[in-house]
């Protein structure tokens, strides 16, 4: 499906269905309870604790509350945590073949984007790729795992190029929003933000495929230390992300698994990549 | 934590990241909140009635980044006739996350690293994070409480560089509560023009005028029209804080380069809030009206306890707060916001938040029913006669 972004086209990697009752009613009445008012930064702490629980299951490990920063959606999650993470003249290193998303959020301030060359079948890096000069001149790399192109993913051994990137002083932003399509992630490379002063950071939407998506509803979950600036510019950038999203999700986060796979299994919902 | 770390944390914030530290303290201790921007009022119940029947009923699926032309045709004819704003709702508006990232987006669609924007001061301090984080300079242009805290053409002319790219417009001021008066801000927008600079307007207090005042935008005037981008919001004319939303407004070579960033940042604005909107902007205007009336008699209710704390102030004309000088008790306002918070459990903003010169300052706002707002300043009172004793 194409969303029309104005002059930008930003295709969604997946078609969703619409928002079930439970959720607008609880939605419906936190509003009229007077949840109408700036809440946390970081987001509202029920939402944040119920979305460290739910990344922990798709792509990223050890992510408590602490970790987690609720955005507008994934492209503010792209735009944030590129931009913590990158200088205006620094450069960032993003697969060739990747949502055109994450370049324009990354450029934004000048930082040079570095479109490295991908497998033609995955649409992965290769290890060639990940260690070519490029990538080594690079402050930042930038990954989707799944890809929102063709759906491959890493596997659990890309953890020695990452261990090698951190080594080397770089930060990883990778992108996971897709993992909850894939019919098991035990194979894939996952984010792990236990580490305090760590420097991978992971983004994508929350709870997707069942409606939350026109509310725009996303996470970023990083290391303590990133996680702290991402919070300060969101302070800067939004000041918050919006209440009726926010209390939607958390109604439907309870029910989310369920429904996710009883609409999967009814072709109600489909990622548009194979997986 | 010791007392001295306490010191050390305090000293090293500034700006939007100390005031989040006070909000974070003030929520720990249950305090009376003066501080925040954040009106008591919720949401009137027609909106979020709104925003229920378009959960059930809308394709919330269909908005562009700029936002749904619903709503951006309701801003048009708001600005119309509320701003004498003349835009086509096609190219001359996009709806943002709030006015906050409205500001980061006009402060990005105008500077380049290097570039100068002319800021008068004290101000909204987001402007510095976005400026700072677009890589521009700040070029200060002070505004003294004897002058009411007018704008000088003057000092803002002579402000001008050859690396001066906008120059910043907040009427209704936020802290200071000064408003930029008709003739003033033809002379402000003739010298933007005669240097080529963007004119940023922030209108997000324009609903709150007082005294016979009038509110006059930038952009209606014929050499402010090709020139300026004008921040609004929903969320204290119409007590939304929490759905984050706002717009801009501006001619189209400039909104073109807003909507490109709005596609970077973050995409179109939360939909249900935008369905919100058109209902806070086409529904019946009661609440709005009720509430404005309440802030004229709780400004009051501050007016005479500053008068009555000894603290002087230049007129607030406009806006939510009232911005006090408070030099007479010879302590810096960071510490004395520190003390009126830890002692008396009321959060005021410190001055030197806003702008390094109004360190001898404090801004309260009149966001509170009037009972809790007279026990605020009557609990401040106390810390404060105690310190002039
Ligand atoms: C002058 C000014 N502009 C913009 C904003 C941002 O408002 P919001 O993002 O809540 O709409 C504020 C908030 O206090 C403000 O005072």
């Amino acid at each position: 499906m194409t969303n029309s972004k104005g002059s930008i086209e930003i295709v969604e990697s997946y078609m969703y269905k619409d928002l079930d009752s439970e959720s607008i009613a609880s939605s419906y009445s936190a509003l009229k309870s007077g949840q109408t008012h700036y809440v946390d930064v970081p987001g509202v702490p029920e939402v944040r604790e119920a979305a460290a629980e739910w990344v922990n299951g798709y792509g990223v490990i050890n992510a408590e509350k602490d970790n987690i920063i609720i955005t507008s959606g994934l492209q503010e999650s792209r735009f944030l945590a590129t931009q913590v993470v990158t200088s205006p003249e620094g450069q960032i290193a993003i697969p060739a073949v990747a949502n055109p998303g994450a370049s324009l959020a990354a450029s934004l301030r000048g930082c040079h984007v570095e479109n490295v060359a991908c497998d033609e079948e995955t649409g992965l890096l290769s290890s060639d790729a990940l260690e070519s000069d490029v990538v080594s001149a690079s402050q930042t790399i930038f990954l989707e795992n799944p890809s929102r192109v063709t759906g491959a993913i890493y596997s659990n051994d890309f953890s020695t190029h990452v261990n090698r990137f951190t080594d080397q002083g770089k930060h990883i932003v990778v992108d996971t929003g897709l993992s909850p399509w894939l019919s098991s992630v035990d194979n894939m490379y996952k984010v792990d933000v236990s580490s305090a002063d760590g420097s991978i950071i992971a983004i994508g939407e929350l709870w997707p495929g069942l409606g939350i998506e026109p509310q725009g509803l996303g996470f970023i979950a990083a290391p303590l230390n990133v996680a702290e600036k991402i919070v300060k510019m969101k302070q800067v950038l939004s000041i918050c992300t919006s209440t009726p999203a926010q209390f939607a999700a958390l109604e439907l986060s309870g029910s989310w698994k369920k429904m996710f796979n009883d609409s999967k299994s009814k072709n109600e919902i489909e990622a548009l990549v194979s997986l | 934590m010791s007392q001295q770390d306490k010191n050390t944390t305090k000293k090293k914030l500034t700006g939007t990241a100390l005031f989040y530290s006070l909000i974070a303290k003030a929520k720990e201790l249950d305090a009376i909140v003066l501080g925040r921007g954040d009106p008591d009022f919720d949401t009137p119940s027609n909106i979020v009635e709104a925003a229920n029947r378009a959960m059930k009923t809308k394709d919330l699926r269909s908005s562009p980044v700029e936002g749904l032309f619903e709503l951006r045709q309701a801003i048009s004819d708001r600005v119309s006739k509320i701003n004498n704003i003349d835009v086509d709702p096609n190219d001359g508006v996009v709806v943002t996350n709030g006015g906050q990232e409205a500001i980061m987006l006009m402060v990005l669609a105008t500077t380049s690293a290097g570039d100068e924007m002319i800021v008068p001061e004290p101000n909204y301090s987001t402007y510095l994070d976005a400026l700072a984080f677009a890589g521009g300079a700040k070029v200060g242009v002070p505004t003294v409480m004897e002058n009411d805290f007018a704008v000088d053409p003057t000092l803002v002319e002579q402000a001008v560089s050859d690396r001066s790219t906008s120059v910043l417009l907040v009427s209704p001021n936020n802290p200071t509560a000064s408003v930029i008066p008709t003739d003033t801000m033809e002379t402000l927008v003739d010298i933007a023009a005669k240097n080529d600079l963007v004119v940023l307007a922030d209108e997000i207090y324009d609903q709150f005028i007082y005294d016979g005042g009038v509110h006059c935008s930038p952009q209606s005037l014929a050499s402010g029209k090709d020139r300026t981008l004008t921040l609004n919001a929903f969320s204290k004319a119409y007590a939304m804080t929490g759905w984050r939303l706002g717009w801009i407004t501006g001619p189209a070579h400039l909104i073109n380069k807003v909507k490109l960033l709005k596609a970077s940042v973050s995409g179109p604005a939360n939909v249900v809030s935008q369905y919100a909107g058109i209902e806070a902007l086409t529904g019946p205007p009661d609440a709005l009206e009720d509430m404005k009336a309440r802030y004229h008699r709780r400004r009051k209710v501050v007016l005479d306890a500053f008068d009555s704390m000894g603290i002087s102030y230049g007129m607030p004309q406009g806006g939510q707060f009232i911005f006090g000088d408070v030099s007479h008790l010879g302590v810096d306002s960071v510490e004395l916001a520190a003390k009126i918070l830890d002692e008396a459990h009321v959060l005021v903003y410190p001055g030197g938040a806003f702008a390094p010169d109004s360190k001898y300052y404090v801004r309260v706002t009149f966001l509170q029913p009037e009972a809790k707002l007279k026990e605020g300043l009557e609990r401040m009172s106390k810390v404060l006669s105690k310190m002039s004793k």
